[in-house]
């Protein structure tokens, strides 16, 4: 009885202490911000994926972008024949009349449910900075006339776009969407996108890209013009072959890590956080940077950051942080948080005015996290929980990162003049 | 040593390492957020704020159970602690992306143990064995599976456990093959630590490995990783627990056993 009622007291001890301390936990918590804006426009059904008829359009950037481009496309039937027509002048969608043609690989995406089909047509000997028109045509079936504008040669100002995680919430994504293509559309300075990662929640299911790849038919400007992907892997597509099928394989098989020369003073180096940072792929942003070293302008960009604004940091930190500061990287654009974020310039692990900038964490499409602002290296820099997208201007003398609201608001500016190297 | 030692020394062994697994959780949770918070809030559909209580009251609530783990009655903050434990583990499965069906398994000593402490709490330590062997069993099975499957994490602490240690350069190829070798062995004393006979050197060697492997994490990132290193003390002090249990011979079972 003694026995009994002993444990008793302790179970009613136990009750007591853990449910004081877990209320005491829940009240002291931080304010969050709840879900972030929906757009109430969710009519966007984008082009039905039928027949052979191209839908899900994208167009791909990689190491050289004054004069390549892959070109990739939906269709729903495999296509006995799939070319890209194209001519830098407009044909009005006549595609007897564009004077180049490039045959599209064909191939079935790796999925049990969604059994659709991509197009990769790859182009070459592009000349710079000129307007390509083009028509992709599948078994007869052809899409409207599109365009784009090839990256430039020499020391030439321009602009970019830089956003990540547009998983998970289809109403955000349709928002920052149709925000690029608002900013395309106001700007035509702005020549890409390089994207961060975390397209979708599953990288591995088809069903997800499939959505993905028709919400991102938003980013074409009503006259046609197409904004250029350079994209970067996220730790929601880490596996699966689906990422290679939707961008053609960027940067090696297994690697999709690369480099970018815009004009020849920008370099993007893009590098992928699921894999081994400390490996080859140190060894190759070494080589890059080394070799590159006279460039004036030189960035990086990579999903899961070193700095982050929410959660702990990735083997950036510990792999890639010293080489860039070795090298005076310019800004790391980091994504991953679902947050906006500029920490103060880094060195050492230490505040330095000579140090690196790290902006991004993530705001194409995904509920925004409140940040961690009392972190020390957001001392001089910005936190804010609001969805996102950031505009580069390149020109000779300085480097603008402007962070812009699905509002369309510029919530925070940052510029950098070249540094010595 | 005297046999009621050895079953101290083991069930302080255990509730140390759940006092200080609660400790590490809780300021993980507190400093990142933890994956309760996303899976609630990304893939439910909570406000980020109720999660964000719900995650707050929870890492309270593991503080004040770690001292109350010390008094042996007080078996429902082991139950708790478990309970919430094996939340997090569902709830790192489902918002996970790398093989992350082998989270619930590479988790197991750490979910398990408080288990087992409440089996040793009521001197029912048969299965408190067997639960400390299942839960270390599934931890070094899993991450033996992640090492053979090329874990980038476990790839990049190789590269970085030679650079700090034998101040050496270790190719990605190199840090490949001895990350699968790693794999296979762990794997092998996963399973042999599932042999119903006391094999004291496999404890030993996994307690080892698995305290060297959450030291790991502080070595590669620093001490302000230390959350990180303490959340996987379990994977060192469940091993350890059962060598101290296996370090004194059971008349019953010492006839079968074979010598080392
Ligand atoms: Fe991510």
């Amino acid at each position: 009885m003694k026995r009994l009622n002993s444990h008793r007291a302790a179970l009613i001890v136990t009750a007591i202490a853990v449910s004081a301390a877990v209320l005491i936990g829940a009240l002291t918590a931080p304010p969050g911000l709840g879900a972030a804006d929906r757009n109430p426009d969710g009519s966007y059904v984008g082009t039905r994926v039928e027949g052979t008829t191209p839908a899900q359009w994208r167009l791909i950037w990689e190491e050289d972008p004054a004069h390549a481009a892959t070109v990739s496309w939906t269709t729903a039937e495999q296509p006995k024949k799939s070319t890209l027509v194209y001519d830098s002048e407009a044909r009005q969608g006549d595609v007897t009349k564009y004077r180049f043609h490039a045959d599209a690989t064909v191939g079935q995406y790796t999925d049990d449910e969604v059994r659709t089909w991509y197009n990769h047509a790859e182009i070459s000997g592009l000349k710079a900075s000129t307007t390509y028109w083009f028509v992709m045509v599948s078994d007869g079936a052809a899409s409207r006339e599109f365009h784009f504008v090839t990256g430039p040669e020499g020391d030439a100002d321009f602009k970019l776009l830089y956003g990540g995680d547009s998983r998970s919430d289809r109403d955000a994504r349709r928002t920052m969407n149709r925000r690029m293509r608002a900013l395309l559309e106001e700007d035509p300075e702005i020549l890409a996108l390089a994207h961060g990662g975390d397209y979708v929640a599953n990288g591995e299911e088809m069903e997800d890209w499939d959505e993905w790849l028709t919400d991102h038919e938003l980013t074409v400007t009503a006259d046609g013009r197409m904004l250029p992907v350079i994209p970067g892997r996220g730790n929601h597509e880490a596996g699966g072959p689906l990422y290679d099928q939707i961008f053609n394989t960027p940067g090696k098989k297994g690697g999709n890590f690369y480099r970018t020369l815009i004009g020849e003073q920008f370099l993007l180096v893009t590098l992928n956080s699921n894999i081994s940072a400390g490996g080859d792929q140190a060894d190759f942003l070494e080589t890059i940077l080394k070799d590159n070293s006279g460039v004036r302008w030189q960035c990086a960009n990579y999903h899961r950051p070193a700095y982050p604004a929410v959660k702990s940091p990735g083997s950036a930190l510990e792999h890639w942080v010293p080489l860039f500061e070795k090298y005076n990287l310019d800004v790391a654009f980091e994504s991953d948080g679902h947050t906006l974020k500029r920490t103060c310039p880094i060195r050492a692990g230490k505040k330095a005015d000579d140090g690196v900038v790290y902006i991004g964490e993530g705001g194409l499409g995904v509920k925004q996290r409140t940040p961690k602002d009392d972190r020390w290296y957001f001392e001089g820099g910005v936190t804010a929980s609001t969805l996102h997208v950031q505009k580069l201007t390149v020109t000779k003398s300085m480097l603008t990162v402007e962070s812009i609201t699905d509002a369309g608001k510029v919530y925070d500016t940052f510029e950098t003049k070249p540094r010595k190297r | 040593m005297s046999s009621s030692t050895d079953d101290r020394a083991a069930i302080w062994t255990l509730r140390g390492a759940v006092a200080l697994t609660c400790v590490a959780v809780a300021a993980r949770m507190l400093m990142y957020g933890g994956p309760v918070l996303s899976w609630l809030w990304l893939n439910v559909g909570w406000s980020e704020q109720a999660a964000l209580r719900l995650e707050h009251g929870a890492a309270f609530g593991l503080m004040v159970c770690a001292p109350l783990l010390c008094w042996r009655k007080a078996w429902p903050a082991a139950a708790l602690v478990s309970g919430w434990l094996l939340f997090a583990t569902v709830a790192e499965t489902a918002t996970g992306t790398w093989h992350s069906e082998l989270t619930p398994g590479a988790l197991a000593a750490r979910w398990l143990a408080p288990v087992a402490l409440i089996a040793l709490s009521m001197n029912k330590e048969r299965p408190a064995e067997w639960l400390l062997r299942i839960g270390i069993a599934g931890t070094f099975l899993c991450h033996g599976l992640e090492a053979v499957f090329h874990n980038p994490q476990f790839i990049d602490y190789l590269i970085r456990g030679g650079e700090l240690l034998a101040g050496t350069r270790v190719e990605e190829t190199v840090a490949t093959t001895v990350l699968t070798a790693i794999g296979v062995l762990d794997i092998a004393v996963a399973l042999a630590i599932l042999v119903p006979k006391r094999l004291r050197a496999v404890a030993f060697w996994m307690a080892l490995w698995g305290f060297l492997t959450a030291a790991a994490r502080v070595l590669y990132m620093g001490w302000g990783n230390w959350p990180e290193a303490l959340m996987r003390v379990t994977n060192g002090a469940v091993p350890l627990t059962l060598l101290l249990l296996w370090s004194r011979p059971k008349p019953a079972e010492a006839e079968h056993e074979t010598p080392e």
